[in-house]
């Protein structure tokens, strides 16, 4: 593993985790530090010496102090001493306190592989699962057909009046959506709340993204004429979300060597949603890696912005796959050396992104790498230019750090498309990646 | 078409009579086509969907032009690693060592990593910014360019080279109070009768404060060409533009006013030999009971500040506005003599301040006069171990003063002297004085330094407190070869676990201080690699 220093930084819960991590990775800090093929260990000299070990192939931690940070700083001190001088970690056999943490998370992967084995194997009860099916499909339906109602009464009334309404009217819609079993939609319909006033055309924003969800009422309305790849998507979308062992069934395994592009977090809501955006060095697709935690609490992957690992994905079913969750992580985690595979302009960009939606048309947002591009800043609205000179609006106003590393130049930058604008995330400048 | 739909949809479909004949093409219409005619919105909100999945689908980017890239560097970024130890100083809030860094980086000919400009140029504060305008490079300047926020760091350029008449005059002419001071400061520089014609020129149509500070500017090339507008200035309708306007003109050794300021402190001090040999000498200082209206034009304040007598503050501001030297003169005594003669006398606490005012004011121009700072610094030591507490703080401010107006060997040999001694111990604030010394210490200074702390810091009394607040200043002004001694018994200090409230604050405190120390090894190691780096590079034959 290699990993720089600011990506240790970026795995930190907050900055003064990654604060207190710097403290500690001083050599003089350590004891007993060692490598192997899959982990690194070290003990630390804390408050108390603590077994600290990290899972190479996988970025999986452990550290026996009672912290509720999770890296804990005794972790990032490990991992960033790994980063700024690997020659302090001699290569070795894993003292036994990390051999068996080693070995424990072996039988769990393997039991838990065996488990939704067995599971899918299970006989089902047919006629059980078609009325709860059915049960849920009902419920649904009923949801969708309130909303439905709500949805065109606000048209037939004007939207004028969306301007002034509080945050709680779409909540109390998105709220009735989650009791009838529909948490897609639902949070597509809380969101709904950020899009008055937002920008200067938010109505023609606004209508639109109601349309979209009106036909999604639409399609819901006539599944058994859609394709099982679109069924699959409008019940995503709607949040009926498969089992686990359906999805190890039905879902597409992409073996490649993944780069992370870039994630955000959104932590409006109490749940943080981390959505990362990968990319395949040799099948060139792209991949949203979505994870949810409580507040404080680890992601359950760690994810690494600019990092890249040989590696299964598991895609979900769909008409247009955009959605993923890692497998089988075996290979070795490495920094990106060189840029990954990307658009050569926004005109290809935006043609491959209308393909897609030509297939799945509730897609709203896409991963991109963009080759040779440049930043245009502006007051009101950032550029992103091609080298044929021609231009999208980026999302947001502060780009500074991201036009200070290229001077203006030529850069490859990935970032989150949502029709509107692009959302960077990192950029490849000299083969080294930097979050943007 | 989207945006017909959105006009709709703000009126709403109920009243807008366009709402029921749309066509959205043949792709919406087979989806619209076969439902009850009559439900409006529901056709509506379909046509929108597609429409919005359209629009989407059909989304061009548009021409723009493209942004001047940065210029060339001349000199190199600092490397990933200093940028991250950088990026901790400046997170850790610690200005003083961010300061330091930069100045480092400057000398070893690196420039700020590009990725911390955006946060470099977002610093506030003048000592910052000023560490700053060396190592921001061209990339820096060219990206302060984009925002109006960042605009100091073209205004710092135009500081460092002041030739661009034309662009001074602009920035004069049109530029915020800042830049107004920082062209009038670069002119004065360059051309100081220049600067004082456009001084003269406009500084009636300004405000009392704002007088005031292009007044100030005058301080920087002070000569006797400039006393004919100063001379206007003491008619200033403000008392504060007036006293600045008359203390520089005391410090033009042949201005009228500085004549009339001798005769009057020849009128106030008085000496003659006592005792039965005459050999003891005292001075006699004896203020007017009233003064004339002409003094006050001459910035001496009718009115007293509250709790001052009013003769007190007359002495006090005529002898600080007379060279100290001229005292030695007319007595032909030593300034330590003089002090001695003064010190039994009612008034001795305004001579005492007037002269260490004037010595301070004066040592920069006559040498005779900064030969005054060291005795009066040994006076106002011995005070501090005699008096009462609740006059500390205006005595402290006289030492510290003092030690600043000092050439930095005598202040340290000053300082170095005080920390053997009983005074300091006891009674002052080491903290205030060490920060008036010049930075980074001397060897011989830090030796001392350290002993007394390694003396003193284990014993967690108030002292050990005292000693411990100088800590994180030492931790910045130890000289490099410094950072690699023996400071063990700070780690055991540190290390103290306890649940006393003295014990904690010197535990943290000594922690901090390593941490500091801590911090400034790395960088400079990052830094003498880097260099060597460099150097290497540069050495090595070219293919």
């Amino acid at each position: 593993m290699q990993l720089t220093l600011e990506q240790v930084s970026e795995m930190a819960p907050d900055a003064s985790a990654a604060a207190a991590g710097k403290k500690l990775a001083p050599l003089k800090n350590w004891e007993s530090l060692g490598r192997s093929a899959e982990a690194i260990w070290g003990l630390c000299l804390g408050s108390a010496k603590y077994q600290v070990k990290v899972d190479l192939s996988n970025l999986g931690y452990h550290c026996s102090c009672p912290s509720r940070k999770f890296p804990c700083k005794h972790v990032l001190g490990l991992l960033m001493l790994s980063a700024s001088s690997p020659e302090a970690l001699g290569e070795g056999a894993p003292p036994a306190w990390t051999a068996d943490w080693l070995e424990r998370r072996r039988q769990r992967a393997e039991k838990k592989a065996e488990r939704s084995e067995t599971e899918a194997a299970r006989p089902v009860d047919e006629k059980a699962r078609q009325r709860r099916v059915d049960q849920r499909g009902a419920r649904i339906s009923d949801g969708l057909q309130r909303f439905d109602l709500w949805l065109k009464d606000l048209v037939r009334n004007g939207l004028a009046a969306a301007e002034t309404r509080p945050a709680s009217f779409w909540q109390e819609q998105a709220k009735r959506l989650v009791d009838a079993q529909a948490p897609g939609l639902a949070s597509r319909v809380a969101r709904l709340a950020a899009i008055p006033r937002a920008s200067r055309d938010w109505h023609a924003r606004l209508l639109a993204e109601m349309g979209r969800l009106k036909l999604l009422m639409h399609a819901w309305e006539r599944i058994d004429q859609l394709s099982p790849e679109l069924q699959a998507d409008v019940r995503q979308l709607l949040g009926w979300t498969a089992p686990q062992a359906e999805l190890e069934r039905d879902g597409e395994p992409v073996f490649d060597r993944w780069v992370v592009l870039g994630q955000w977090v959104d932590d409006e809501d109490r749940i943080r949603a981390q959505r990362s955006w990968l990319i395949g060095r040799n099948t060139r697709r792209t991949a949203l890696v979505l994870q949810f935690a409580a507040p404080g609490q680890a992601f359950a992957e760690a994810i690494v912005p600019g990092a890249e690992q040989e590696a299964t994905l598991l895609f979900y079913p769909g008409a247009e796959k955009q959605r993923a969750r890692f497998h089988d992580r075996r290979g070795a985690v490495e920094s990106v050396t060189a840029r990954p595979p990307g658009h050569a302009s926004l005109e290809e960009m935006l043609s491959a992104a209308a393909a897609a939606l030509a297939r799945q048309p509730w897609l709203s947002s896409f991963g991109v790498v963009l080759h040779d591009v440049s930043l245009v800043p502006h007051e009101e609205t950032w550029l992103v230019r091609d080298h044929v000179g021609q231009a999208l609006p980026l999302a947001g106003r502060d780009h500074w750090k991201t036009l200070a590393i290229s001077g203006g130049g030529l850069i490859d930058l990935a970032g989150e498309w949502d029709g509107y604008g692009l959302r960077p995330l990192g950029l490849f400048l000299d083969g080294a990646y930097r979050v943007a | 078409m989207m945006e017909e739909l959105a006009r709709i949809a703000l009126v709403g479909t109920a009243k807008h009579p366009a709402a029921n004949h749309l066509g959205a093409g043949p792709d919406a219409d087979a989806l619209v086509g076969c439902l009850p005619a009559d439900d409006v919105e529901h056709a509506f909100l379909l046509r929108a969907g597609v429409q919005a999945v359209l629009a989407q689908c059909g989304r061009m980017p548009v021409e723009a032009a493209p942004t001047e890239p940065s210029p060339p560097e001349k000199k190199p970024f600092a490397s990933p690693k200093i940028a991250s130890l950088l990026q901790t100083a400046l997170a850790a809030n610690s200005r003083d060592l961010f300061v330091q860094f930069l100045a480092c980086l400057d000398e070893a000919g690196l420039l700020l990593p590009p990725e911390l400009l955006p946060a470099a140029l977002d610093m506030n504060d003048s000592a910052v910014r000023a560490g700053l305008v060396p190592v921001l490079g061209e990339r820096g300047r060219w990206l302060s360019r984009f925002n109006p926020a960042w605009r100091w760091a073209a205004e710092g350029t135009l500081r460092l080279s002041a030739h661009d008449a034309s662009a001074l005059r602009a920035h004069w002419e049109e530029g915020s109070s800042r830049e107004r001071i920082a062209a009038l400061e670069s002119l004065r520089r360059g051309n100081p009768d220049e600067a004082r014609q456009w001084l003269q020129e406009s500084i009636d149509k300004e405000k009392a404060d704002e007088r005031l500070k292009l007044l100030d500017v005058l301080r920087e090339g002070l000569s006797p060409a400039d006393e004919e507008f100063l001379n206007t200035r003491l008619d200033d309708r403000s008392e504060q533009v007036r006293g600045l306007a008359a203390r520089f003109l005391a410090r033009l050794p042949g201005s009228a006013l500085a004549g009339r300021m001798r005769e009057r402190a020849d009128a106030l001090l008085s000496g003659e030999r006592r005792g039965l040999l005459k050999k003891k000498f005292k001075l006699a200082c004896t203020p007017p009971e009233e003064i004339e209206k002409s003094w006050q034009r001459d910035g001496i304040p009718p009115k007293p500040p509250a709790h001052r007598g009013k003769r007190a503050v007359w002495a006090e501001t005529i002898l600080s506005m007379t060279p100290p030297s001229h005292w030695c003169e007319r007595f032909e005594l030593a300034p330590a003599k003089l002090i001695e003669a003064i010190e039994e006398d009612d008034f001795a606490e305004a001579v005492l301040a007037g002269w260490t005012s004037a010595a301070i004011a004066f040592s920069a121009i006559d040498p005779a006069s900064a030969a005054w700072l060291t005795p009066l610094w040994h006076y106002w030591l011995g005070v501090a171990g005699r008096e009462k507490a609740q006059l500390h703080a205006n005595i402290q401010e006289q030492l510290q003063l003092l030690l600043r107006a000092m050439p930095p060997a005598e202040a340290e040999a000053a300082l170095l002297a005080a920390l053997e001694g009983d005074a300091f111990a006891r009674r002052s604030q080491p903290l205030g004085l060490l920060a008036a010394l010049p930075q980074p210490w001397s060897e011989a200074l830090a030796d001392s330094y350290l002993a007394i702390v390694r003396r003193g810091l284990k014993r967690f009394d108030d002292r050990a407190m005292r000693l411990a607040e100088t800590l994180s200043l030492a931790a910045l002004a130890l000289p490099r070869s410094q950072l690699e001694g023996d400071l063990v018994f700070v780690e055991e200090t540190a290390a103290v676990a306890t649940n006393s409230y003295q014990k904690q604050f010197v535990a943290r405190e000594a922690a901090q201080f390593l941490e500091t120390i801590r911090m400034r090894k790395a960088f400079y190691q990052s830094l003498a690699s880097e260099s060597a780096c460099a150097a290497a590079k540069e050495a090595a034959p070219q293919k």
